[in-house]
């Protein structure tokens, strides 16, 4: 599914240049959990952010499903990332303006799919997500964890082949942080590839291997 | 307390600088628009001198006959003896209005024996009238006294051009009346009247004691009555018929008070006050819009504020006090620019505005007012939005999201509509500019005779020596000498050339008497030759005007043609239409042409050489100072503000339609612009998260877009009809001498509705390709 190599990424001000990632490489097969873990600062997000081909290295290659993206332009990143990578954030991004359907929906909505199907399968999702009774609602009348599993359903619609976590049970508590973990690990276990970075111990548990970053490099790699 | 929301308030003016900034400046402007339009809307008002006791029984009998030459429609002499012999039971008393003049020269002696002399217009007056009238001394601030034999009234303006800033009364003045050179003594100097009513070249004065007036030396269109008491204006128009009826006359008799209300009606008045209004209103509308936009992305930090313990009240002068920020610079802004506009117009209009700077209607208390009017309204629509949210404990984004959308696309719909209007308004006004342009014979290359300078010789003794220097002056590369005179025409019917110009009520040709043909030259205009004049003949040219009317008479081109001089020249050729002319009596005319005459003319035409205008009038002003020192106002014009005076006004009209709709465009291109970036700085997430979520930049373009389209198209729907009808004004306003084929409503309408689609594709376009351009990284990071 993942394939990097050498990725370098470097931040440069006028009186500043920092290495966020220095020479990664690392695989991941199609149907793995992998949890990245390191420090604050250094450098899970911005790999995520270039894994989910929101940003481009400064060098090395990236090969998803085969193929070198690392230096498309932002359109081409665009037309690879629908409908095969889902993201999940710590802070959940839903939209504030729409509502919990309509948030789940916006990934088929730029994929062209017609009103009636995405109505079809957003209902699905929320069925499979428990939050069918909160559709009508806006993000804010939620609770911490009903918008985590809106922000699920929103990463799975598209029915993607890889799922980004980006600390996804950051902002919840115990309880709806484990029921978040437990339908990730589910997707995980339906054949979606996982990637999640985390701060959490307990968290990286649920996934199959563990890549240890500290200052922008690999230091451990370890299979569960 | 204050001082913490002073505080806040600028903060909050420093963070949202840019749209601050175009509210601040789009109000100001807004606001110097109307102060502006109500000055004139001041000026062209009649003054209300009829606060005597008797104004309400104030009439005006107009009377009109046809005289057997058939010229004058104005009434006959012997009408006044009818209504005067014996008087009218109807009437109290009986003022003839004296309506033309005799045109003289009238001398001015100066305190150190000197003198100085102005053509003015000198209109004989009963003694009583200027006091009837109710003119104010601009001396002492009454009534002007009642006039005795042989004194004047001058009008302030006037006077200070003559006297300078001595007070002239009891100065005595000189001119001919009745071919008799008369002195006459300054009783009193009036004060100005407004604009449209200018008596500043009129001279009233008294020649006989009241009960001997000579009816028959005044000119009298109509009286002006005072009715007795327990009559009415019907019966006085009874009685007045019955008498006059006989004599073959007409009567109407109209209240003198209902006509003193303006020049202009009330509806024109609040017409032009609504129609100046609107940048306000669309200014205003902007700001509340962003203001409402503000508020709501302001959500967290006013229920951050609520839970420490601030009031609905509290909250609310916090925002009053953002807004009285914006509105008192905005005001400030607004006085210095109108301030600026008037002192402007002030010395373009000589000096006539001056006193409105002071008055309540002027600069201050106009901006002032809109000022307050203004915050009153910001003050009611926050009061609403905040009052909504603390009673149901609604959010106040929430709130806002619910009412204030509505609200914001309706004031959006608004703008959008009166920018329209302007600009389909404008399109129309230049259509009409274009049609009047037509009319007057404006020629293409009109911007050549602001170039050229006139000077004209009526008042110099000397004009040979006037003339030879003239010719001497080195920075005038060529100079034009002509003069203008009348023959009386023949209007027998029986000649069927004298019938169509008794049809056109002409009673007289103009002469244009020239050495060449340099004048036709100078102007453009061709000459269709009969045959070559040999060398040294002297002959005559007729206009097309001329020749079409003998055309149109059936009748020959005459081969022979008498100058107003006397003579009888050969006629060798048609000259086409001179430019700058509208009346009758110009493009009815003939040149005659003197080669080698030794004369002098009454006018000069000089063309600078290029670059030398200035230098070239300096000389000619200093040269005519020298001729004619004694002379109160030079003969020396810029030849086209002289000449196609009506093209000044068509100038003035097509310049302001043009800033108001450039004014209005910009404010609404400002708002549509400060909305939508304001629109995009709350949405930067949602469409950092879009684009994660797999939009591309048309999906982002149709987001934004699709509203202001939808705006768009709802608000074309309201703006065409009323294009439409303001273009059946315009159509009006030309008395019909311009048509609906000349000003076409459907361009005005389509014109104004494509120029505000343009602009707003442009505006939404221009900042969907910003937003677009950011990185979702930035505004989806891990927190």
């Amino acid at each position: 599914m993942i394939e990097v190599n050498n990725l370098q990424k470097i931040f440069r001000t006028e009186e500043v240049e920092t290495w966020a990632l220095n020479d990664v490489s690392f695989n991941v097969a199609d149907g793995e959990f992998v949890a990245i873990m390191g420090p604050s600062g250094c450098g899970k997000s911005t790999l995520l952010n270039i894994l989910g081909l929101l940003d481009n290295p400064t060098k090395g290659s990236y090969k998803l499903q085969g193929v070198e993206v690392a230096d498309l332009d932002e359109n081409h990143r665009t037309d690879l990332r629908k409908g095969v990578i889902g993201f999940v954030f710590q802070s959940f991004n839903l939209i504030d303006e729409l509502n919990v359907r309509e948030n789940i929906e916006l990934p088929l909505l730029y994929m062209g799919v017609p009103a009636k199907e995405r109505r079809r399968r957003a209902e699905e999702v929320m069925e499979r997500m428990n939050i069918s009774h909160r559709e009508k609602h806006f993000p804010n009348q939620l609770s911490g964890g009903q918008q985590q599993r809106v922000a699920i359903a929103r990463a799975v619609i598209a029915g993607p082949k890889l799922i980004l976590a980006d600390e996804p049970t950051g902002n919840l508590d115990s309880v709806n942080g484990q029921e978040v973990m437990n339908l990730l690990k589910e997707l995980n276990q339906q054949g979606t590839t996982i990637v999640m970075v985390t701060h959490s111990r307990h968290d990286a548990s649920y996934a199959n291997r563990i890549i240890n970053l500290f200052d922008g490099s690999i230091v451990k790699e370890l299979p569960l | 307390m204050i001082l913490h929301y002073l505080k806040i308030a600028l903060r909050n003016l420093a963070k949202y600088k840019a749209q601050n900034i175009i509210s601040i400046v789009s109000l100001a402007v807004g606001m110097t628009v109307l102060a502006v339009i109500q000055c004139l809307l001041f000026l062209i008002r009649k003054p209300d001198v009829y606060k005597e006791p008797y104004a309400d029984r104030c009439y005006t009998i107009s009377l009109e006959k046809e005289a057997d030459d058939g010229l004058h429609n104005f009434t006959n002499y012997e009408a006044h003896l009818l209504l005067s012999n014996g008087g009218m039971a109807c009437v109290d008393k009986l003022f003839p209005v004296n309506g033309s003049f005799e045109s003289g020269y009238v001398n001015f002696c100066l305190e150190d024996s000197s003198y100085r002399r102005k053509a003015m217009d000198l209109v004989l007056v009963r003694g009583d009238y200027p006091n009837y009238r109710g003119l104010r001394s601009a001396v002492t601030g009454s009534k002007v006294p009642v006039l005795r034999k042989n004194e004047v009234l001058l009008s302030q303006s006037m006077a200070k051009k003559v006297y300078g800033d001595t007070n002239p009364v009891g100065s005595t003045i000189s001119f001919y009346f009745q071919n008799e050179l008369h002195d006459f003594v300054l009783a009193d100097v009036f004060e100005d009247v407004p604009l449209t009513e200018s008596q500043d070249h009129h001279l009233l004065f008294s020649f006989y004691d009241d009960d001997d007036f000579d009816w028959l030396a005044a000119w009298i269109p109509y009286c002006e009555v005072i009715l007795r008491d327990g009559f009415t204006p019907e019966q006085l128009k009874s009685e007045a018929d019955a008498r006059l009826k006989p004599a073959g006359m007409t009567v109407s008799v109209k209240s003198l008070k209902e006509q003193g209300k303006g020049s202009i009606s009330d509806i024109t008045r609040i017409v032009i006050w609504v129609a100046g209004s609107l940048i306000l209103l669309s200014a205003l509308i902007s700001f509340l819009r962003m203001q409402v936009q503000l508020l709501r992305m302001r959500g967290r930090e006013l229920a951050l504020r609520r839970i420490n313990g601030a009031s609905a009240s509290k909250l609310f002068l916090m925002l009053l006090t953002e807004y009285a920020v914006t509105v008192i610079l905005s005001t400030l802004l607004a006085v210095v620019l109108t301030d600026m506009l008037i002192g402007f117009a002030d010395t373009r209009l000589a000096g006539l505005l001056g006193d409105w700077n002071w008055s309540w209607h002027g600069i201050y208390g106009s901006v002032l007012t809109q000022g307050a009017v203004m915050f009153a309204i910001c003050a009611a629509v926050i009061a609403l939005c905040l009052l909504g949210s603390v009673r149901k404990g609604y959010a106040i984004s929430d709130t806002i999201r619910g009412s204030g959308g509505m609200m914001r696309k309706t004031m959006l719909v608004i703008q959008t509509v009166i920018s329209t209007v302007f600009i389909s308004g404008t399109l129309s006004l230049l259509q009409f500019v274009a049609g009047e342009s037509r009319l007057n014979n404006i020629p293409e290359n009109d911007r050549y005779y602001r170039k050229c300078i006139l000077a004209q010789s009526y008042r110099i003794n000397d004009k040979i020596g006037f003339q030879r220097e003239l010719q001497g002056l080195r920075h005038a590369d060529r100079i034009i000498p002509y003069s203008e005179s009348f023959t009386e025409l023949n209007r027998d019917e029986s000649d069927p050339v004298g019938a169509l110009l008794k049809d056109l009520r002409l009673g007289s040709l103009r002469n244009y008497h020239l050495a060449d043909t340099a004048l036709f030259d100078f102007y453009g205009m061709k000459i269709s030759w009969n045959r070559t004049p040999e060398q040294g003949e002297s002959y005559v040219l007729l206009s097309q005007g001329y020749s079409e009317l003998h055309r149109k008479a059936g009748k020959e081109l005459p081969d022979m043609e008498t100058a107003s001089d006397g003579r009888v020249l050969p006629v060798l050729g048609v000259y086409s239409t001179k430019p700058y002319s509208r009346l009758r009596s110009e493009n009815i005319s003939i040149a005659v042409v003197t080669p080698g005459a030794d004369r002098t003319y009454d006018s000069y035409i000089l063309v600078p050489h290029k670059g030398e205008y200035q230098a070239l009038m300096a000389d000619v002003t200093e040269l005519m100072n020298r001729f004619s020192p004694e002379s109160v106002e030079l003969d020396v014009y810029n030849f086209r503000d002289r000449i196609g005076a009506e093209v000044t006004i068509l100038d003035a009209m097509r310049g302001g339609a043009l800033i108001l709709s450039a004014v209005c465009l910009i404010i609404c291109a400002m708002s549509l612009y400060s909305t939508l970036l304001l629109s995009i700085r709350a949405r930067r997430k949602e469409v950092a998260i879009r684009k994660v979520n797999g939009a591309r930049k048309a999906d982002v373009a149709i987001l934004f877009g699709r509203l202001y389209i939808s705006l768009a198209v709802i608000s074309i729907l309201i703006s065409a009809p009323i294009a439409i009808l303001f273009n059946q004004v315009v159509v009006d306003m030309s008395d019909g001498d311009l048509t609906a084929g000349d000003i076409s409503a459907w361009i005005s309408a389509v014109g104004g509705i494509l120029f505000m689609l343009v602009v707003i594709t442009v505006t939404v376009w221009g900042n969907i390709r910003r937003i677009m351009k950011l990185n979702p990284v930035d505004y989806i990071a891990t927190e």
